[in-house]
C-alpha cells in the first residue's frame, strides 16, 4: 500500500513539475493562461445559462433526474473514450515504467499508482462535463447537504469503471501485441486496435441508446412512470451508474444511502477484479517494450544511392518532421491519428441509428442546394478544427525537447525551420480535411465543386491556424520533458490553439450564415480575409517568432 | 580559425558562467579545452556554435561572426555535441542524408563520404537500422559522421571520446590529425587528460568561467617547473586557484 502512495506521489510531482515548474518561461505561460481564462468566462457563463434553462423545462415535466443521468452517462462515455489515450500512454508508452521494473515493486502497485494518475486527469474532464450538472441539480432542487456529499462521492468514483474497462481492453491487446521485432510498430498497432474497439463500443452504445430513445411510445411510457425509469435505461451501460443516480435522487432516504453504498461496492469489486487480472497481464505487456531490434544488414549500393539523393533544405527538414511524427508512437497517436479520427466521429451518429446515414445525406444535399455557402463555411471550420486539434504546429518546438539545441547549430535560418514546421502541421491538416471531403462526397453527396472550394479556402485556414499554433509554442515552449507524452499531452499550447481554432471556426460559420451570400462570394471572402490574416501572421512570425526562437534556452 | 574576443556569459545575471574569454585557435591546430565539470566548457562551446548568445564580446569562425552572420558562420564548422541522443527514430543513413541536405553536400560526394566514413568506423552494416537501436558508442559515431559529412574546415567536438571503443577512439584521433595536416582547425573539450596530452597542439585550462592557462604542453610543464603528469597539474590548477 505504501508503495502505491509513494509511486502516486512521484508520478504526480512529475506531472505538476512538468506543467508548472519546469518551464523556465513560466511567467509567459501564466500570462497566456490568464488571457485564455478571461476569454473562457463568457463561454462558461453561456453554458451554465443554457443548462439552467434545460433544467427549468425538465423540472416542469418532473424529469429533472434525466439530465442528471445523462450527465453521468455522457461523462462516463467521454472518460471511457479519452481514457484509451491516457491509459496507453501512461501504462505503456511512458518511459518511467522501465525504471520501475528492477525495483521490488509488485505490478498491482505500479498499476494502481498509474491508474490513480489517469483518474486524476479524468477529473479534469469530469469537472467540465459532470460537475456543473451535479451542482445545478442540487441548486435547482434545493437539495440538502447530504445531496452534495453524495454528489462528491459520485464525482470521485464515476471515472473508475469506464477507465477499468478501457484499461482492460488496452492490457489484453498489449499483452498479445508485445511479441515480435518491431516494437514501435506493434505499440502502434496495439494502440490503434484499442482505439478501434473503443470507437466500435461507442457506436454500439449509441445505437442502443438511440434505439431505446427513438421509440416515442416507450419514452412516453417511461415519462409516465416517473423520473427514474428513463435514467435506468441509459445508465445500465456501465455497471453501478444506476445506483449512483438512485443514490443522488433519493439522497434524503435510507434507500438512497443504500444505493450509494452499492455503487461504491460495485466499483470497488470491479477495481479489485481489474487489479487481480492486471497482475497477470501488465508485466508481460511491458517487458521489452522499449527494446528495438536491429537488422545489422549491409545496405546494397543501390539502396545507399537511393537514400543519398539531395533535397532542398526546407523539403528535407519538413520530411524529417513528418518522419518523426509518424515513427514516434506517442506522436503518431496524438498528432497523426487525431487528424483522421474526426471523419469517424462524424460518421458515428450516421451509423448509430437505423437510416441515420440516409437522413444525414438528405440534410447535406438539401443544405447544399439552399445554402451552399454554409456548407463551405462548415467545411472550412472543420479544416481549422482538425488542424488545431492535431497539435503538430502547437507542439513543434516542444517536441524537440532537450535536443532543441540541434536546431540552433545547424546552418538553417530560424525562418526556414519555422516554415518547415508549419508545413508539416499544414500537410497533415490538409490530408485530414481531404479525407473528410472524400468521405463527404462518397457518403453524404457533397458535390465536387463545393468540395474543391472547401479545399481551396481550407488551405489558407489551415496555414493560418498552424502559424498561430507555432506562435504559441515559440512563445512558451515546453522543452523539459523525459517522455514524449509530456510534450504533446501535457502542453497548454495545444489547448490554446484549440480554443483559438474553435473560436475562429465558430465565428466564420456564424458570419457566413448571417451574410446570406452565394458560394462564389463566400469563397472570395474567405480567401481574401484569411489571405490577409496569413500575411499579417507571417510577418509577425518572421519578426517576433524568429526572435523567440533565437531566445530558446537562453 | 576560431577567434574568441572578450566573451562573457551569465545565466543568473550575477555569477558568470564564462568570464572574459579570449582565445584564438589558428588553422592547423588541435586545440584542447580542459576543465572540471561546471567549469564553463560546454557554455563556451554553446556560444561558439550559436546555441547560446554571448552577453558581450565577439566570436568569429573563419572570419564569420556567429551572431551577425549566423548561417554563414555555422556552415564553417561541424559540431559533435556531448550527448548523441538525437533523431533516434531515424535510420543511420537517413540521419546522414538529412545532415548532408542541411549542409548542402552534393549527392555523389555524400555517398562517397558516407561509404568511406562508415568503413573507417565499422558502421556499414548499421546504417539501415534506426539510431535508437544503436549502443552509446555507435550513436556517438553516427553523430561524428553527421558532423563531418560536409568536410567542415573547423571541427568542434564536446567530449567526443566518451563511449567510443578503443578502435573508434583511435580512428577519430587519426582523423583529427589528418584534418589539421590539411591546415584546418580542431577544437575539442575533454576531461580525459591523457588524450589531451597526446594529441593536442595547445590546450586551455578553464575553471569557474576563466581561462587559467593557455599554451603548449611544454609551456604548461615549464610553467609548473616540474615533470609531473598533466593530471596532477590539472588538479593543481583547478583546485588551488
Amino acid at each position: 500500500m505504501n508503495n502505491i502512495f509513494t509511486l502516486t506521489k512521484i508520478f504526480l510531482k512529475d506531472i505538476i513539475n512538468s506543467i508548472i515548474l519546469s518551464n523556465k518561461k513560466s511567467r509567459r505561460s501564466l500570462i497566456l493562461m490568464a488571457i485564455v481564462g478571461i476569454i473562457l468566462v463568457p463561454v462558461v457563463r453561456n453554458f451554465i445559462f443554457y443548462l439552467s434553462k434545460i433544467f427549468d423545462v425538465l423540472i416542469e415535466v418532473q424529469q429533472e433526474a434525466l439530465l442528471l443521468s445523462l450527465g453521468v452517462v455522457i461523462s462516463s462515455s467521454i472518460i471511457f473514450f479519452f481514457g484509451f489515450f491516457y491509459i496507453i500512454s501512461a501504462f505503456y508508452f511512458s518511459k518511467d515504467t522501465e525504471n520501475l521494473l528492477p525495483l521490488p515493486i509488485k505490478p498491482y502497485e505500479i498499476i494502481s499508482a498509474k491508474f490513480i494518475q489517469v483518474v486524476l486527469y479524468e477529473y479534469l474532464t469530469a469537472l467540465i462535463v459532470l460537475a456543473p450538472i451535479l451542482i445545478m441539480y442540487g441548486v435547482k432542487t434545493s437539495a440538502g447537504i447530504l445531496y452534495y456529499f453524495s454528489a462528491l462521492i459520485t464525482f470521485l468514483i464515476v471515472p473508475v469503471v469506464p477507465l477499468v474497462f478501457a484499461s482492460f481492453i488496452v492490457m489484453i491487446i498489449m499483452r498479445f501485441s508485445n511479441i515480435g521485432r518491431n516494437k514501435d510498430f506493434l505499440k502502434l498497432l496495439g494502440g490503434i486496435s484499442a482505439l478501434i474497439i473503443g470507437i466500435g463500443f461507442n457506436i454500439v452504445m449509441q445505437r442502443n441508446l438511440t434505439g431505446a430513445l427513438s421509440d416515442p411510445e416507450a419514452i412516453e411510457q417511461m415519462l409516465l412512470e416517473g423520473s427514474n425509469s428513463l435514467a435506468a435505461v441509459i445508465s445500465s451501460l456501465f455497471p453501478g451508474l444506476n445506483f449512483a443516480i438512485q443514490g443522488l435522487v433519493n439522497y434524503n432516504y435510507m434507500a438512497g444511502m443504500l444505493n450509494m453504498i452499492i455503487f461504491i461496492g460495485i466499483t470497488s469489486l470491479i477495481f479489485g477484479v481489474f487489479l487481480y487480472l492486471s497482475e497477470r497481464l501488465y508485466f508481460k505487456g511491458i517487458l521489452g517494450l522499449s527494446q528495438s531490434n536491429s537488422k545489422k544488414r549491409l545496405l546494397t549500393k543501390e539502396v545507399l544511392k537511393n537514400n543519398t539523393k539531395s533535397k532542398a533544405v526546407i523539403i528535407s527538414y519538413t520530411t524529417n518532421e513528418l518522419k518523426l511524427l509518424f515513427r514516434t508512437p506517442t506522436y503518431f497517436l496524438n498528432c497523426i491519428l487525431m487528424s483522421f479520427i474526426w471523419p469517424i466521429f462524424f460518421l458515428i451518429p450516421a451509423f448509430s441509428q437505423p437510416g441515420g446515414l440516409q437522413n444525414l445525406r438528405e440534410v447535406v444535399i438539401n443544405m447544399q442546394q439552399t445554402n451552399g455557402s454554409l456548407v463551405i463555411a462548415i467545411g472550412f471550420a472543420i479544416a481549422i478544427f482538425i488542424t488545431s486539434t492535431n497539435s503538430i504546429a502547437s507542439t513543434a518546438i516542444s517536441r524537440e525537447g532537450q535536443n532543441y539545441y540541434v536546431n540552433k547549430f545547424i546552418p538553417v535560418s530560424y525562418g526556414i525551420q519555422i516554415a518547415a514546421k508549419v508545413f508539416a502541421g499544414s500537410i497533415i491538416g490538409l490530408i485530414g480535411i481531404g479525407t473528410v471531403l472524400i468521405v463527404s462526397i462518397l457518403a453524404f453527396g457533397v458535390n465536387i465543386p463545393i468540395a474543391l472550394l472547401i479545399l481551396i479556402t481550407s488551405l489558407l485556414g489551415i496555414l493560418f491556424i498552424s502559424m498561430i499554433g507555432i506562435m504559441f509554442d515559440l512563445y512558451s515552449p515546453k522543452l523539459n520533458w523525459d517522455n514524449e507524452q509530456k510534450a504533446v499531452k501535457q502542453n497548454f499550447n495545444v489547448f490554446y490553439t484549440m480554443m483559438i481554432g474553435s473560436l475562429i471556426a465558430g465565428i466564420t460559420v456564424y458570419t457566413i450564415y448571417q451574410l446570406e451570400i452565394n458560394t462564389v462570394e463566400t469563397s472570395i471572402l474567405l480567401i481574401s480575409l484569411y489571405g490577409f490574416l496569413n500575411i499579417i501572421t507571417y510577418i509577425l512570425l518572421k519578426s517576433t517568432g524568429v526572435k523567440w526562437y533565437e531566445q530558446l534556452g537562453d | 580559425m576560431i577567434e574568441i574576443t572578450n566573451v562573457n556569459k551569465s545565466y543568473t545575471g550575477v555569477e558568470k558562467a564564462v568570464d572574459n574569454l579570449n582565445v584564438v585557435i589558428p588553422e592547423g591546430e588541435i586545440f584542447g579545452f580542459l576543465g572540471p565539470n561546471g567549469a564553463g566548457k560546454t557554455t563556451s562551446i554553446k556560444m561558439i556554435t550559436g546555441i547560446l548568445k554571448p552577453d558581450s564580446g565577439s566570436i568569429k569562425i573563419n572570419g564569420k561572426d556567429i551572431v551577425s552572420q549566423t548561417v554563414e558562420a555555422k556552415k564553417q564548422f561541424g559540431f559533435v555535441p556531448d550527448t548523441p541522443n538525437m533523431f533516434l527514430r531515424l535510420k543511420g543513413i537517413e540521419y546522414l542524408n538529412f545532415m548532408a541536405d542541411i549542409y548542402g553536400v552534393p549527392s555523389d560526394l555524400r555517398l562517397e563520404r558516407i561509404e568511406s566514413m562508415s568503413k573507417r568506423f565499422s558502421m556499414t552494416d548499421a546504417l539501415g537500422d534506426q539510431i535508437q537501436s544503436y549502443s552509446h558508442g555507435m550513436r556517438q559515431k553516427i553523430v561524428v559522421m553527421g558532423a563531418l559529412i560536409h568536410e567542415p574546415p573547423v571541427w568542434i567536438l564536446d567530449e567526443p571520446m566518451t563511449g567510443l571503443d578503443p578502435k573508434s577512439s583511435y580512428v577519430l584521433k587519426e582523423m583529427m590529425k589528418e584534418h589539421v595536416q590539411s591546415n584546418k582547425t580542431v577544437f575539442f573539450s575533454t576531461h580525459v587528460l591523457d588524450v589531451a596530452e597526446r594529441i593536442c597542439d595547445r590546450v586551455a585550462i578553464i575553471n569557474k568561467g576563466k581561462i587559467l592557462f593557455c599554451g603548449k604542453m611544454e609551456e604548461i610543464k615549464e610553467h609548473f617547473k616540474s615533470n609531473d603528469s598533466l593530471e596532477k597539474m590539472f588538479l593543481e590548477m583547478t583546485e588551488h586557484e
